[in-house]
């Protein structure tokens, strides 16, 4: 097992590493001066473009814009965002946490209403709710997650106004408000985004889950357990349940990929101070760096997500742990 | 043919009479009517779907947008099959250190989300035209394509019918092009389908954010950016483009699932 996890350490700590320089290499090889793309049509003078261009080094070669980035990037070092004059790490720690919050809990509710949903829908199979949920889960498969934000926007925030439809707080809260009142009003704040983020995500859980046990509500031990009169609770958990884990797991490895697509549409439009909403931000404000930085950091997270999918895997397939 | 091989029929055939002659029936999509009289109208006779905030025909919009959005995921989804199976196939035939090093090469390549790649290159480079962004959206696309035909063609390399065409004496090349490149059709045809979905859905999110298609110019994605503002007043300018959107997302799942079905039976 320790050999294991070394190797594929290694291997996904190897690919990560491609994958920055790849990426790095790619802004440097395009055609295009992201001076010019920042200024847009400001005028400046010859002396003002010259100490830009030393500053941040854009007519050096390629192969020197690269060794110094990674040089740069093994103290930890992203370089300075372009339009903001901080660095960027700085900027990335700062958004970091409320993407954090809102996708730990989307993730949270997928893999636990997600899955339950998808183990109710294969032990009653045929019945009009379990079909119902099936077509559900494939209108949510189809509607994109930020054409479902604004559908939510426009019935919970405008047509209904039961919510606060941007931001994290609201600003009218007073300052001396109890701690309570504060609470509540993240609350409200979180409930459209998360909705938004966990429509968007919840169809896979339930429809895999479904497909897996599907697989074995009729297999051999199950029929046996079912001839020993053993509850129907009982049989679902841990009759079908725990065997059909395993194709789940391989899910988790996809999802922080997918948590990052659709932070990138679900936070600008909620103006939820995350990751995904600086991104897009920074991309608009072609602000290279900060855009270079924060995907690197996503590389890195979706690295991890999949090598803990894989280690996931082994606990709960037992034929794979030998290897 | 099932009742949802049909539906998806269906769907396409209403898709692809909306994209290629809707925009011959509809008026210009950048007309603008009277700012003070005509502009966000409700539905009407006049104007089928409304009037959006520049006193455009929303209609014409949809149409042409259609047009675009469509169009940009069926090249995208072209490029994208054409890079991914070449590298698959060569991945997937190659031995010893070419095969690793392809292998290597789509492992990076499937590290790397979609939509990172993009706004790095918006980033870079400034607003894509629409043929560009087109391209460049397939490009994002090859890695699971050619993961896709690396692990068939593997597959398929110690099928029976392939090991025959070898004892018979056909070169490598003939038995790759001939007789394993054929067998990988099926599945390469299922996720290019279903691929579609995915390219719908990245040219609309960029729009969506405004980094997509330049903003007078219609498609589904930037109609929704156009509508945020109206949301209270004129709710009919979110629902036409997110019904568009829906129904070319579905109808690509659909039609992906049922080839699925009928070219791969078992599959699952």
């Amino acid at each position: 097992m320790r050999g294991w996890l070394v190797r594929r350490g290694a291997d996904g700590l190897l690919t990560a590493l491609l994958a920055a320089v790849a990426l790095v290499a790619l802004v440097h090889a395009l055609p295009g001066d992201p001076l010019a793309a920042v200024l847009g049509d400001r005028a400046v003078t010859p002396e003002q473009l010259a100490a830009l261009t030393e500053r941040w080094g854009t007519n050096r070669p390629m192969g020197a814009k690269l060794v110094e980035y990674f040089r740069a990037l093994s103290h930890g070092d992203l370089g300075y965002s372009m339009t903001r004059g901080v660095p960027v790490t700085t900027v990335l720690l700062e958004r970091l946490g409320p993407t954090l919050l809102l996708g730990a809990l989307t993730l949270l509710i997928d893999f636990t209403l997600g899955l339950a949903l998808g183990l109710w829908a294969a032990m009653h199979p045929g019945s009009w709710r379990a079909r119902a949920l099936g077509a559900l889960t494939l209108v949510g498969y189809a509607v994109p997650s930020f054409v479902a934000g604004m559908v939510l926007v426009w019935l919970f925030g405008i047509r209904l106004g039961w919510l606060p439809v941007a931001g994290r707080s609201d600003v009218l809260l007073p300052i001396d408000a109890s701690a309570w009142s504060v609470l509540v009003d993240r609350i409200r704040h979180l409930i459209l985004p998360l909705a938004t983020m966990v429509l968007a995500t919840i169809a896979v859980p339930i429809r895999q889950q479904r497909a897996a046990v599907q697989g074995i509500v009729n297999a051999p031990w199950v029929q046996a357990a079912r001839a020993r009169g053993v509850s129907p609770a009982r049989i679902a958990w841990r009759h079908c349940w725990r065997p059909a884990l395993t194709p789940i797991v391989t899910l988790f490895g996809l999802w922080l990929p997918m948590l990052v697509a659709g932070a990138v549409f679900i936070e600008g439009l909620f103006a939820w101070p995350g990751l995904g909403a600086l991104i897009a931000e920074a991309t608009a404000a072609h602000d290279v760096p900060l855009v270079v930085g924060a995907g690197l950091l996503l590389v890195v997270a979706v690295q991890l997500g999949s090598l803990l999918a894989d280690l996931l895997y082994r606990v709960v397939d037992p034929v794979q742990r030998s290897t | 043919m099932t009742t949802s091989t049909r539906a998806g029929f269906a769907l396409l055939s209403i898709l692809a009479l909306i994209a290629v002659l809707g925009p011959l029936l509809a008026g210009s999509p950048y007309a603008q009517g009277n700012l003070l009289t005509e502009a966000l109208h409700a539905p009407s006779a006049a104007h089928w779907l409304g009037t959006d905030q520049f006193a455009r025909d929303v209609l014409a919009r949809f149409a042409w947008g259609a047009r675009n959005s469509l169009g940009i995921a069926a090249i995208a989804v072209m490029v994208a099959t054409a890079i991914g199976s070449l590298l698959g196939l060569l991945a997937g035939s190659t031995e010893g250190v070419v095969s690793g090093m392809l292998r290597r090469l789509i492992d990076v390549g499937l590290a790397l989300p979609r939509v990172i790649v993009l706004l790095v290159l918006i980033a870079a480079t400034g607003r894509l035209s629409t043929p560009v962004l087109a391209v460049v959206i397939g490009l994002t696309g090859w890695p699971g394509m050619a993961r896709l035909v690396r692990g068939e063609t593997l597959r398929l390399r110690h099928a029976p019918y392939v090991l025959a065409a070898r004892a018979l004496g056909a070169r490598p090349a003939r038995v790759l092009l001939r007789d394993i490149f054929p067998g990988t059709l099926a599945p390469m045809l299922v996720a290019a389908t279903l691929g579609v979905a995915d390219a719908i859905l990245l040219e609309a999110g960029l729009s969506f954010l405004g980094l997509g298609l330049p903003l007078p110019e219609p498609s589904w994605g930037g109609m929704l950016l156009d509508a945020r503002e109206y949301l209270g007043r004129a709710p009919w300018l979110l629902f036409f483009p997110a019904a568009g959107l829906v129904l070319a997302t579905s109808t690509a799942t659909l039609l992906g699932e049922t080839l699925r079905r009928s070219l791969q039976p078992d599959s699952r």
